[in-house]
């Protein structure tokens, strides 16, 4: 491989790194005040609101139902509008972001769930209010699994950035199909294959090994 | 202290309402404690949740330390619930923080500070005797050790009250006596007034001052614990000391025994519920009737100065000896069953 293709894939390698993370860290901006509100809005719960509850569940499942290039295209004059381009790294996180969201808020409804209920009665009969109820309780009693969640999350995020790729956002993705799909350098495609199972595994690797550390259950 | 006055709660479950509390009127005084008993589903857990207003009555009043619970905004009902500590069955402690943490939360909650904090949390690791695991997390924790860390949270905030939910339900004999045993220390030495709810006969035994027998949502007894156990006047009173007798015939005498007398003994179940002593009773019988008796197995105890309890005879002698015997216990209050002639 030569000295500038070496450099592409650096740049590439690195493209992916900050779509998928800075995507993650913006979806779980947005998805988590989504999820705590489904979770405390449900049925039976503490803020009980069914209304909130029905609306904002039909909106994350709206949202979920869209395929991601779909929403990438669909975006592009919101995208315009908040970065300023449609096209590039900064482009592409508009959608990898409002596409993770409301995929993070189910992962994050779900997670609370598990939480037993009888600690958030514990919880209301040492007078806590609704706001620590969840950062004290909710939140901390739910990392480990949030930590999982957001480790399937990140993963998927990787491969939606790769597919952002090939309509311009950049990352591997772009490199892959750029030099791999019309142009057909084998070496290519495969060696942005191999990075791309790398980023997966290690991203599965740590959050297993964090989600562990967490988890005193 | 605490004051439940013409309490009613009704649950809609599948279409139809249920009256889980149905006019429940309880006062726990200041400084005792107090047992409510019943069997599951007679509403025990819903009273208890409705005394800090985990469930909120239908209608009725509740009143803790003077004030109406149902009266107030939802901040200074999070202010009372303070002064009002409950353990649970299942503990409900933090599995994400160490035992010295969990302790530390209601004060945490309550604003204090972090020097404030840790000074007041060594003190209450020392009274329930876990200062060696203070960062240990709860998993680690027998389930004992368990409710010591839920009885320490409890305690942190200096309650006036302890409600107590089946708190001793999920833990072995010899844990639940230490748990008590706790407990009663806490009410003698803080002068903590402790409410609790069980549906066991033993920890009324063990702890309590005051009884209430809670049946279809209805207290249907109450009273002092040794005018209950001495002179049960409902049915399910009774059934409930009576199953807390552990009485059963010998698996050798099921086999023999016959329904006929034909010249043989005859096996007993003498219940003892009021203050007639056992011993002169058996004395008597024997001196007065030309009959003798062999112990079986017995169950005696004696609670608020009251004996009572269960004791199995077998009795010998002529048949008449044996029916004027009979009689005689009758007459003196004895609850005699025979239960077959060995």
């Amino acid at each position: 491989m030569s000295e500038a293709m070496l450099s592409l894939f650096l740049k590439g390698a690195w493209e992916t790194v900050v779509m998928t993370f800075l995507s993650g860290f913006f979806g779980l901006l947005l998805g988590l005040p989504v999820g705590v509100l489904l979770f405390v809005t449900r049925p039976g719960q503490f803020l009980e609101k069914l209304l909130v509850y029905r609306g904002v569940s039909v909106l994350v499942n709206i949202f979920r139902a869209i395929p991601f290039l779909i929403l990438i295209v669909w975006m592009i004059p919101f995208t315009r509008f908040l970065v300023g381009t449609s096209i590039g790294v900064k482009a592409a996180l508009v959608p990898l972001s409002i596409g993770a969201a409301p995929f993070i808020a189910r992962l994050v409804e779900n997670s609370l769930l598990e939480v037993p209920a009888g600690l958030l009665e514990a919880a209301r009969a040492m007078g806590a209010s609704s706001f620590q109820i969840v950062t004290k309780f909710l939140l901390p009693e739910a990392l480990p699994s949030i930590v999982n969640g957001m480790a399937i999350t990140l993963i998927s995020l990787v491969g939606y950035s790769a597919m952002g790729g090939a309509v311009g956002a950049g990352g591997l993705g772009q490199l892959g199909y750029q030099y791999g799909y019309v142009g057909y350098d084998a070496v290519v495609m495969n060696t942005v294959l191999v990075v791309l199972i790398g980023f997966v595994f290690s991203i599965q690797a740590v959050g297993d090994a964090l989600s562990r550390r967490l988890n005193h259950r | 202290m605490i004051e439940l006055n013409n309490v009613v709660k009704t649950f809609k479950v599948a279409g139809r309402t249920v009256r889980a509390l149905d006019d429940v009127t309880l006062r726990v005084p200041s400084g005792k404690v107090v047992g409510v008993i019943g069997s599951s589903g007679a509403g025990k857990s819903t009273l208890i949740r409705c005394v800090n207003l985990l469930e909120r009555p239908t209608c009725g009043e509740v009143r803790v330390a003077g004030q109406n619970l149902l009266e107030l905004s939802t901040l200074d009902l999070a202010k009372a619930r303070r002064q009002i500590g409950m353990i649970f069955q299942h503990f409900n402690l933090l599995s994400s923080r160490t035992v010295f943490d969990n302790i530390a939360l209601p004060l945490e909650l309550a604003g204090e500070r972090k020097p404030a904090i840790a000074q007041r949390v060594r003190e209450l690791l020392e009274l329930v005797g876990l200062t060696e695991k203070a960062e240990s997390y709860p998993s680690s924790l027998s389930g004992g050790q368990k409710q010591r860390v839920a009885i320490a949270r409890t305690l942190a905030p200096n309650p006036r009250v302890l409600l107590c939910d089946e708190a001793t339900s999920a833990l072995d004999p010899a844990t639940t006596r230490s748990i008590l045993g706790l407990l009663r220390d806490i009410n003698q030495r803080l002068g903590i007034t402790i409410l609790l709810i069980t549906h066991e006969m033993e920890v009324v035994r063990a702890i309590c001052d005051f009884v209430a027998v809670i049946d279809n949502g209805r207290l249907i007894e109450q009273g002092a614990v040794h005018e209950i156990f001495s002179q049960p006047q409902s049915e399910v009173t009774k059934r409930f000391l009576e199953s807390s007798h552990q009485v059963s015939v010998p698996r050798e005498y099921e086999g023999r025994t016959q329904l006929d007398f034909d010249d043989a003994k005859t096996l007993l179940r003498l219940e003892f519920s009021n203050s007639i002593g056992q011993g002169a009773v058996i004395a008597e019988l024997y001196r007065k009737f030309q009959v003798s008796g062999d112990i079986v197995s017995a169950h005696l105890e004696t609670s608020g100065g009251v004996k009572h309890g269960v004791l199995l005879l077998e009795l010998a002698g002529e048949q008449e000896s044996q029916t004027r015997a009979l009689d005689y216990l009758k007459d003196q209050g004895i609850g005699a069953e025979v239960l077959g002639y060995v």
